[in-house]
């Protein structure tokens, strides 16, 4: 008895011991980016223009192509997100061969590895429709990347509003695509906001889908045939390709971790939020 | 549907440009004496070596430490410290591959480099890729033990079982295929990544002697050549990044499949 009570508490410790490991390394390098970068991380670093190479100065044209570029992303996959959704959950209800076969697809794409998402907007979009290393190649390669994201969440969302709902609807007679636009997109726009945020959120982190789409230009795009660096691509470079610019790039890591901090707590606020607005509204979440 | 447009798309366009080369080459993509494209040698081998080398052994180190914290977030946490760990998880989930390869970088490399130089090396693309996976894998093996069956829980709990002999006998003998789609979603995962692995591993395309040597990954060989590369050695490239999605896709399509084997065995 005393032995396994022995036993019980050992390993209760040594449970205790990896979990605070973990966390510790976690913490270790938050703590290390967040203390380093937050030195100089001023307005100034912000909004002014690079110099040397980016090894001083700010990175105004950087956010500039980044909101670019993660912006059109959003707004070219959205649509067809939330379309393939709504055929999802509502044309494709039975599991036949053919639903089968599309969310096989969905998932192969969610997959895919981002280098490879590279090379295929490379040719593709850079080569064979002539866009090069632009703003608008970039931005449409992060776009098939984040497309799964949106399918599956907004399939999730349609799926769950009640049937009764919609069958009301449909038997007072309304057009479907009234009802799509009156009765479903009001029940589920925020959680549709929401999917739309975390797309956002994974196409800032993105780096090497944008390598060979979007180019490394540190200039000011004018156009969105222009080409332009995100801020992952403006770390990446500081920290592999020139030397010296690990002051800058801390300071940069130390931005986009602030930006995907900002979107995160958006999301929690926002449902929050929504949740009290429309209290027991039609989706439970 | 234009998710298969887009996958069936980018697959034959990969295909086009790779068939060249593996015209050409055929077997020499394995059987050269080395990786030296300007001397017309594409040996694959080492970068398949590393590309599997960092990524399972990740995946080994980060499976059991993924669902032991799950299994304590789930089963010991108090509610409050529940909710901090979920708040830190998510937040380790979502850092940027680029920033943890230059935490790597800058904080990893310096300190393998006391152990042996270089620093940039073999083992610290494991551990990279071992926290990147480390904090996806818990969540989805969170969701699965607050999904596992209430029943079991409270028989086990009406019998007087410990929560270690629950979790360790009931829980995880219930799980394991659960276990095994996770780990099969991790590895892929852990093959497609490319930068945070880039920045610290070396990228020298050789088959490791030891834990501490640099190696390359097939991942960071196209990121690293595709800038300059022409003709064959493109095509070589595109040949690479046929095969990392035809593994990808093999591993999507193993758990699948162990997940259906799982359904219809508990009809």
């Amino acid at each position: 008895m005393a032995n396994s009570k022995l036993a019980e508490i050992s390993y209760q410790s040594a449970l205790h011991l990896v979990t605070f490991g973990l966390f510790a390394v976690f913490i270790w390098i938050l703590a290390s980016i967040l203390g380093q970068g937050f030195d100089g991380l001023s307005y100034q670093f912000l909004t002014q223009q690079p110099e040397l190479a980016g090894r001083q100065g700010g990175i105004w044209p950087i956010l500039v192509s980044t909101i670019w570029i993660v912006g059109l992303a959003v707004c070219f996959a959205t649509p067809f997100g939330i379309l393939s959704g709504l055929v999802f959950s509502a044309k494709l209800t039975r599991d036949t061969w053919l639903r089968r076969s599309a969310s096989h697809f969905v998932d192969i794409l969610a997959s895919v590895p981002s280098i490879v998402f590279g090379l295929f907007g490379n040719l593709f979009f850079g080569e064979l429709l002539g866009f090069g290393y632009s703003i608008l190649s970039g931005s449409l390669t992060l776009a098939c990347m984040i497309l799964p994201i949106l399918i599956r969440m907004s399939e999730d969302v349609f799926a769950s509003i009640p049937k009764a709902q919609i069958d009301g609807a449909l038997g007072l007679g309304l057009a479907k695509w009234r009802v799509f636009l009156h009765i479903m997109l009001p029940g589920s726009i925020t959680h549709l906001l929401t999917a739309m945020i975390l797309a956002t959120a994974r196409a800032l982190a993105e780096t090497a889908a944008l390598l060979f789409t979007s180019g490394y230009s540190l200039r000011q795009p004018e156009s969105w045939f222009d080409s332009g660096r995100t801020l992952s691509i403006h770390i990446y470079d500081l920290a592999v390709n020139l030397s010296g610019g690990n002051q800058n790039a801390y300071r940069s890591a130390c931005a986009l971790l602030a930006l995907l901090l900002l979107i995160n707590c958006s999301v929690y606020v926002f449902r929050k939020y929504w949740r009290e607005r429309l209290g027991k509204s039609v989706i439970h979440s | 549907m234009l998710a298969a447009v887009i996958v069936v798309g980018m697959i034959s366009f990969i295909c086009i440009q790779a068939w060249p080369s593996l015209q050409a080459l055929g077997f020499r993509l394995f059987t050269d004496p080395g990786w030296a494209p300007t001397n017309g040698q594409f040996n694959a081998v080492p970068m398949i070596f590393g590309t599997a080398l960092t990524s399972i052994s990740a995946l080994v180190i980060a499976t059991p430490l993924a669902w032991t914290l799950a299994s304590v977030q789930a089963f010991y946490l108090k509610r409050n410290i529940y909710m901090a760990t979920e708040l830190i998880i998510d937040l380790l989930a979502g850092i940027p591959s680029v920033v943890l390869g230059f935490w790597g970088l800058s904080s990893l490399v310096p300190l393998l480099y006391y152990l042996a130089p270089p620093g940039a090396s073999l083992l610290a693309g494991i551990l990279i890729l071992t926290i990147m996976i480390v904090p996806t894998m818990t969540t989805m093996f969170r969701k699965l033990m607050e999904t596992s069956p209430r029943d079991q829980i409270e028989a086990s709990m009406a019998l007087g079982l410990s929560r270690r002999t629950l979790i360790w006998k009931v829980l995880l003998p219930a799980q394991r295929s659960s276990i095994i789609s996770i780990s099969l979603l991790g590895l892929g995962r852990a093959f497609g990544e490319t930068i945070a692995v880039l920045m610290v591993i070396g990228n020298i395309p050789q088959i490791p002697s030891h834990l501490l040597a640099p190696v390359r990954t097939l991942t960071s060989n196209i990121a690293l050549e595709m800038a300059y590369a022409l003709d064959q050695h493109r095509s070589v490239l595109f040949a690479n990044a046929l095969f990392l999605i035809l593994c990808v896709a093999l591993f999507l399509f193993a758990a699948k499949i162990n997940h259906m084997a799982e359904r219809r065995y508990h009809g």
